[in-house]
């Protein structure tokens, strides 16, 4: 294996063309830069166990605390849900004398609780932050908190903050009046928290922040409500094993250090049993990893392409001084491996610098404090192998065409390719075919499956490289009748397919990507305004508002908003609507609604369409007006109302029915959820079937509400005709003078606004992105073509006629590109969108949304081949350059 | 002596139907060790393909071509390149040297392809450098050597691993009298020391140097000279 | 015949014998073209009767050639040629200085026998031209091998005066050079001939297939 000279000549090579090897640089190591500081960022972002343990406990031995089970189990390091509640449910805590025994009587415990509090400032306005009761000034909590202003908690009420707490008024000097404390906490010093990064949080001693309400036992977050600091003992392994036969968990600074298992990760291989659908996962990642391998190769394939054609002497003496195609293609592999090994190093070199750089930035947009700055090497290393990978794949085509050149032929100064194989544009049929079907077959079924979709979509881009030599000779065959430059440049494109084939293969994988993406967003916004559910008319909308009571205590606050709604926008009509007050039901801790899902005679009335589910799901009016409903169901309904009777929307049955209306009772158990109804009313209906766009999902008319002892209270405001957001936030304005949570909501319809301008970057990128490739594909491919280019001005070509030969090349280049991309970009696309659009759970069988945005994809095909050839033909320096053929 | 080349009765036809060139017609053609032979003829008349069959780059339509004694037929196209790495050596009108290597490094490729390590590859390389008199330019790139350098450094590549078949096609056609015959006398040098040479000319002065002259024409051998033995007065020879 | 002007212009070095001057000659144009005793002292009478030599007395044949101030008194032995030595007189440096201010005239055809060979050959039948220049092109280039070959054995006298030896090395190659010259340019027009031999064979086949038509 002699790599020497070839890999002598690729690295002269590419210091003697600067510019070709820069734009190769760039190509490959842009995507290892993004994406290396993509994983730096986010591995430094992550708190690993040993960083997290002087946040979680300071300057503890071990963290213990009880889920209220017995027993339970855990891994080493029981943070990030590492830990199974296999036992029964206790009534009360397990006992801390318990932990003590184990751990012995050199064990010194320190109590922390949390608790997430809500006070109202003087505005009323509600502030929610996390209350954290610990003994700040014991040795053993240093680390859980760094103080910047004021001092530590001394007095049992004073209390520290952390520094975005100040902003939401909690300056030192500030009183916090908590319900259910009886003394106010002062605040006395400020600093940060040192996990969470922007968390509003309070620290005080026990009994300063947290009402006391009896066990605290909801281990809904990872964050255990009551903990225990341990010092003065080490916790070992058997410990811990031993602490959970009795109902704790427990954090080991010792365990957590050194854990008794070879890696984390085989524990968890252990404990679970293996992941069951790792195959698909890991196929998917792979078939990913195989496009964008394919994609960063095929826009970096001109390059070697044209380097393979410059280098097409030095080959042919390498084969007359005795090299075989074997050696001659390694001359080719060889730059790639060359720049290759560049580009990667300089990517992520210079990826680790972006995400060093970035990552205050990045920092802001996260609430928890990053760890310290990683270079995770163990991920860097695949990204590496990936650029040099792809740098070694561009080449692979360009070293093998050039190993297969006739030395004779090129030392005689003849440059035409060799004919194409004929069996390669038949296999490419082929490719491309088993991609069509196969991108088909996997969005049949219940659900779209990933690996078809992927594995089709790379077999189409495959396909379609090896029938865009074809492709050229054809657009060269066809070209016969037209002009004499567009001849010309057919002719010569299809002759030398060496560097037309990869331009055209670049061009056409950019504008793949473009047109797949296209048609996954539009279908996905069509999925979008299809499905969009309307609340009310366009226009209409209503006071939304969060009082500090509910039902009929807050019926005056509603009115008297309805009231200055009213005065603010004159124009508006304003409507208090009224519902069936759920009376007494309401209480704390339960969720309670009405529900219409059977008749009198017990029968499913199947789904309801769409409704609020809390007091205002029913409304009482006399009519359909302030519901948002299709004219003709609204006609009928309006008929029913009036005729007494209650109008429920469905999604199925239709007709004239006696349905039961029942008050449930949602209560919220520590793993279960218990639905009670606890009152129900027989009541004559008419159903009607409204697809999922009624805001309620019954009305009654006034008297039949009445009749069955539903009391009709005001429980929402309607706004109607508030023609533009001027208005609307008139009234916001007005209504925030009383209450600042109220809000004047209005249906605008489906306007995605934010997305759409995602959506625009993405497009402008992408544009950018397909026009850099297109031209930088045809520059090499042109300045390839030079040497012909001057023969014919030698010939006597005016200027003119040589940039609108040049000019003709770029468009050819660029619509086979753009037309073999179009096509080859529907197969991801169109999977793509059925995935996306396919619907769930929730939403039902809708899908999927297909929307193929044509204005998008004829603008691709036919502006940009035009665009670039523009900018070819301006650029085309119409003096005659001076060409040397070699070197 | 048995000879280094031979061509038996060898047929290369180009092309077919209407662009069928027969570029050869059963021609024979041999060079012995220490014999320098010129390929003279017009243009068209064959030259080339006749080095190129020679040289295994080319293979001929029928007859065949043996280089000391191992026909080239039988080989694969990996043999043919050993052959020319190991026995033959090619020198060119022009653009003879790979330019991004230097002097020695272009002198020394057949012995790297060949599997020499880099070092005996360039030791070997400054011994045919030296013997075409140019080792001081050994580590400049082609594009700083005059053309009369760069052929010679491509003389001593051809040489280079003591190849015993040289095939020069014009090889002083870039250049100019003076240095043109530099070029040939270290050619013939070569020639002298026990190697064959098969040298391509236009130019009747340059054939001078040769021990015999072939004449092609379409593609047939027409006439061969061959310089009388004996340094004789050269008044006797005819001229004047 | 310019073997006259070029003693005179060996002459202008100093006094010579008659066998020293076409010593002289010789190692100049590498017995090129040898010049015997009898035509010297033809052409140095000649030049005496012109009076551009004059003869002096000898003295000894070292002193001679080393300048020309102590010209000596005409020889005793009158009678005896060979022991007389010659000397340049002012007309003979004016011819010497003419000479080589004109350029050599191209008024006779160099080949003509080979030219008009060749051109009756043309002209009458039954005579096969392709083989004849073949023949003579294949004696040419003999010839020219073999001056090539003298040339780069180099000189044979080149190793007997050593310290003047570089530039009548130059002499010496320079007249082996247009003997080269000469022989590479009749190859060339015999290459020309038969090309365009060819040619008009191939017009003549054209032309006199196309004339029955053309008759009609
Ligand atoms: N690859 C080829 N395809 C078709 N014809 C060819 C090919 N190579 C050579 N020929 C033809 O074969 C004949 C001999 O070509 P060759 O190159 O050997 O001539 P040559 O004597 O070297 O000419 P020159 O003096 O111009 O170099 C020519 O008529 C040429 O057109
Ligand atoms: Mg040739």
């Amino acid at each position: 294996m002699r790599w020497g000279f070839a890999l002598r000549i690729a690295a002269r090579d590419a210091l003697r063309h600067k510019l070709r090897s820069l734009l190769v640089l760039t190509m490959i190591a842009l995507p290892v830069l993004v994406v290396s500081a993509a994983i730096t960022l986010v591995v430094t972002s992550q708190v690993s166990g040993q960083e997290r343990i002087e946040r979680k406990m300071g300057a503890a031995e071990a963290l213990v605390w009880s889920e209220y089970r017995k027993p339970v189990d855990q891994a080493p390091d029981p943070f990030d849900w590492e830990r199974w509640p296999v036992g029964d449910r206790l009534a009360e805590a397990p006992d801390l004398t318990d932990v003590a025994a184990v751990l012995g009587p050199d064990a010194h415990f320190v109590e922390r609780r949390t608790e997430r509090v809500e006070v109202r400032d003087s505005d009323k306005r509600l502030i929610s932050f996390t209350a954290d009761e610990v003994d700040l000034t014991h040795p053993i909590t240093r680390g859980l908190f760094e103080l910047t202003q004021g001092r530590l908690p001394a007095g049992a009420h004073e209390v520290v903050v952390s520094e975005p707490s100040v902003e939401a008024g909690f300056a030192i000097g500030a009183r916090i009046e908590i319900p259910g404390v009886e003394e106010p906490a002062v605040v006395v010093g400020v600093g940060n928290d040192a996990t969470t990064y922007d968390g509003l949080k309070v620290f005080g001693p026990i009994g300063s922040l947290i009402a006391d309400t009896g066990p605290r036992n909801t281990g809904a977050s990872d964050e255990a409500p009551q903990v225990w600091l341990v010092e003065g003992v080490e916790v070992t392994w058997s410990d811990v094993q031993e602490l959970n036969e009795r109902g704790f968990f427990v954090g080991s600074r010792a365990v957590i250090e050194d854990p008794p298992f070879a890696s984390a990760a085989s524990w968890v291989q252990d404990a679970t049993g293996g992941g069951g659908d790792q195959a698909e996962t890991l196929t998917v990642v792979l078939l990913v990893i195989v496009m964008a391998l394919l994609e960063v190769a095929l826009l970096a394939g001109p390059a070697f392409a044209v380097n393979a054609r410059s280098q097409a002497r030095t080959l042919a003496l390498v084969a007359m001084a005795g090299g075989t195609p074997r050696q001659a293609r390694r001359v080719i592999l060889a730059a790639g491996l060359v720049l290759g090994t560049l580009a990667t190093a300089l990517g992520l070199v210079l990826g680790v610098a972006t995400a060093r750089v970035f990552q205050p930035l990045v920092q802001r947009f996260n609430g928890e404090w990053f760890g310290p700055f990683e270079v995770p090497w163990g991920w860097l290393v695949p990204v590496a192998v990936f650029g040099l990978l792809s740098a070694l794949a561009a080449a692979v085509v360009p070293a093998w065409l050039a190993s297969r050149q006739d030395p004779v032929a090129v030392m005689a100064g003849r440059r035409a390719d060799a004919a194409p194989d004929p069996r390669t544009p038949v296999l490419g049929l082929v490719l491309l075919l088993i991609g069509v079907a196969g991108a088909w077959f996997g969005t049949q079924g219940d659900y779209t499956s990933a690996v078809p979709v992927a594995a089709s979509a790379v077999a189409a881009m495959v396909g379609m490289i090896l029938v865009a030599p074809v492709l050229v000779t054809t657009v060269a065959r066809l070209a016969r009748p037209l002009p004499l430059p567009v001849r010309y440049a057919a002719r010569d494109a299809s002759r030398h397919r060496g560097r037309t084939v990869p331009a055209v293969a670049a061009v056409a994988a950019t504008v793949a990507g473009v047109v797949a993406i296209g048609i996954a967003v539009a279908s996905d916004d069509k999925e979008y305004v299809e499905t969009y559910i309307y609340a009310h008319a366009v226009g209409d909308g209503q006071i939304i508002w969060s009082p500090e009571e509910e039902g009929r205590d807050a019926e005056a606050g509603l009115i008297a908003l309805a009231e200055v709604a009213g005065k603010a926008a004159p124009e508006v009509e304003v409507t208090p609507m009224l519902s069936p007050d759920l009376g007494e039901a309401e209480r704390e801790g339960d969720y309670v609604y009405w529900e219409v899902d059977h008749d009198v005679e017990g029968n499913d009335l199947g789904p309801m369409s769409h409704g609020g589910g809390g007091a205002s799901s029913i409304g009482i009016a006399p009519d359909t007006s302030h519901v948002y409903l299709s004219e003709d169901v609204r006609e009928r309904a309006d008929e029913a109302l009036a005729a007494g009777r209650a109008v429920v929307f469905t999604d199925q049955v239709e007709g004239e029915r006696d349905v039961v209306l029942s008050r449930v009772v949602e209560r919220d158990y520590e793993d279960e959820v218990a639905r009670t109804p606890d009152l129900e009313v027989a009541l004559p209906a008419l159903l009607v079937r409204t697809e999922g766009v009624a805001s309620v999902i019954a009305m009654l008319p006034e008297e039949l509400a009445r009749d069955r002892g539903l009391e009709p209270i005001v429980t929402g405001v309607h706004l109607s005709g508030v023609a533009d957001e001027e208005t609307q936030q008139l009234i916001t304005k007005a209504l925030q003078q009383i209450d600042p949570t109220a809000e004047a909501w209005i249906e605008r319809g489906p306007r995605s606004q934010e997305w759409q301008t995602v959506l625009l970057v993405v497009a402008v990128a992408g544009a950018v992105l397909m026009l850099a490739g297109t031209l930088t594909a045809t520059f090499l491919a042109l300045s390839d073509a030079r040497p012909d280019l001057a023969t014919l001005s030698a010939v006597g070509g005016a200027p003119r006629t040589r940039r609108a030969v040049a000019g003709s090349y770029a468009l050819l280049v660029g619509a086979t590109g753009a037309v073999l991309g179009a096509a080859v970009g529907f197969v991801p696309g169109l999977g793509m969108a059925s995935a996306l659009t396919r619907g769930d759970l929730y939403s039902g069988n809708s899908g999927p949304y297909i929307d193929i945005p044509w204005l998008l994809i004829v603008s691709i095909v036919v502006l940009l081949p035009l665009l670039t050839a523009a900018i070819v033909w301006v650029s085309a320096r119409s003096r005659l350059p001076l060409v040397t053929r070699i070197e | 002596m048995t000879a280094v080349l031979h061509l038996d009765n060898v047929t290369r036809v180009h092309g077919e139907g209407a662009t069928r060139v027969a570029a050869l017609r059963g021609v024979s053609f041999t060079a012995r060790p220490g014999e320098l032979v010129a390929v003279m003829g017009p243009s068209g008349s064959g030259k080339s393909t006749l080095l190129n069959l020679a040289g295994g780059l080319d293979t001929p339509t029928s007859g065949s071509v043996l280089i000391e004694g191992v026909d080239l037929s039988g080989l694969d196209v990996a043999g043919r390149a050993r052959v020319r790495r190991t026995s033959v050596g090619y020198v060119f009108q022009d653009y003879n040297l790979i330019p991004a290597l230097t002097a020695a490094e272009n002198v020394a490729l057949p012995r790297e392809l060949d599997g020499d390590s880099r070092k005996e590859a360039r030791e070997k390389a400054m011994i045919a450098l030296e013997r075409v008199g140019i080792a001081e330019v050994a580590d400049r790139f082609p594009d700083e050597m005059s053309g009369g350098q760069q052929q010679r450094v491509a003389i001593a590549r051809s040489v280079v691993g003591e190849r015993r078949l040289i095939l020069a096609d014009e090889p002083t056609g870039a250049l100019d009298t003076e240095t043109g015959e530099e070029v040939l006398r270290v050619l013939r040098d070569f020639c002298d020391a026990g190697a064959a040479g098969v040298l391509v000319t236009h130019e009747a002065r340059h054939a001078g140097w040769a021990d015999r002259v072939v004449f092609l024409r379409d593609g047939l051998v027409v006439d061969e000279a061959a310089a009388s033995g004996a340094y004789g007065d050269p008044l006797e020879q005819g001229a004047l | 015949m310019s073997v006259r002007q070029s003693l005179l212009a060996l002459l202008e070095q100093g006094p010579m014998y008659g066998y020293q001057l076409r010593a002289e000659f010789e190692q100049r144009t590498g017995a090129t073209w040898p010049l015997n005793v009898g035509q010297v002292y033809t052409t140095l009478s000649r030049l005496e009767r012109d009076g551009m030599v004059a003869v002096v007395d000898h003295g000894g044949v070292d002193d001679r050639t080393e300048a020309d101030g102590e010209a000596g008194t005409q020889s005793e032995s009158g009678g005896e040629r060979g022991q007389v030595s010659y000397q340049i007189t002012e007309a003979g440096r004016a011819e010497v200085a003419e000479w080589f201010s004109t350029p050599v005239p191209r008024t006779q055809p160099a080949r003509d026998e080979l030219a008009i060979k060749l051109a009756i050959a043309v002209t009458l039948p039954g005579v096969d031209i392709g083989r004849l220049i073949q023949q003579q092109r294949t004696a040419t280039m003999s010839a020219l091998q073999a001056h090539t070959r003298t040339k780069r054995a180099g000189r044979p006298g080149a190793l007997v005066g050593e310290i003047q030896s570089a530039t009548e090395d130059l002499a010496w190659s320079l007249v082996l050079d247009s003997l080269v010259f000469d022989a590479e340019s009749e190859i060339r027009w015999l290459d020309h001939c038969e090309a365009r031999l060819r040619r008009a064979s191939h017009q003549t086949k054209t032309a006199s297939s196309i004339q029955p038509e053309e008759s009609r």
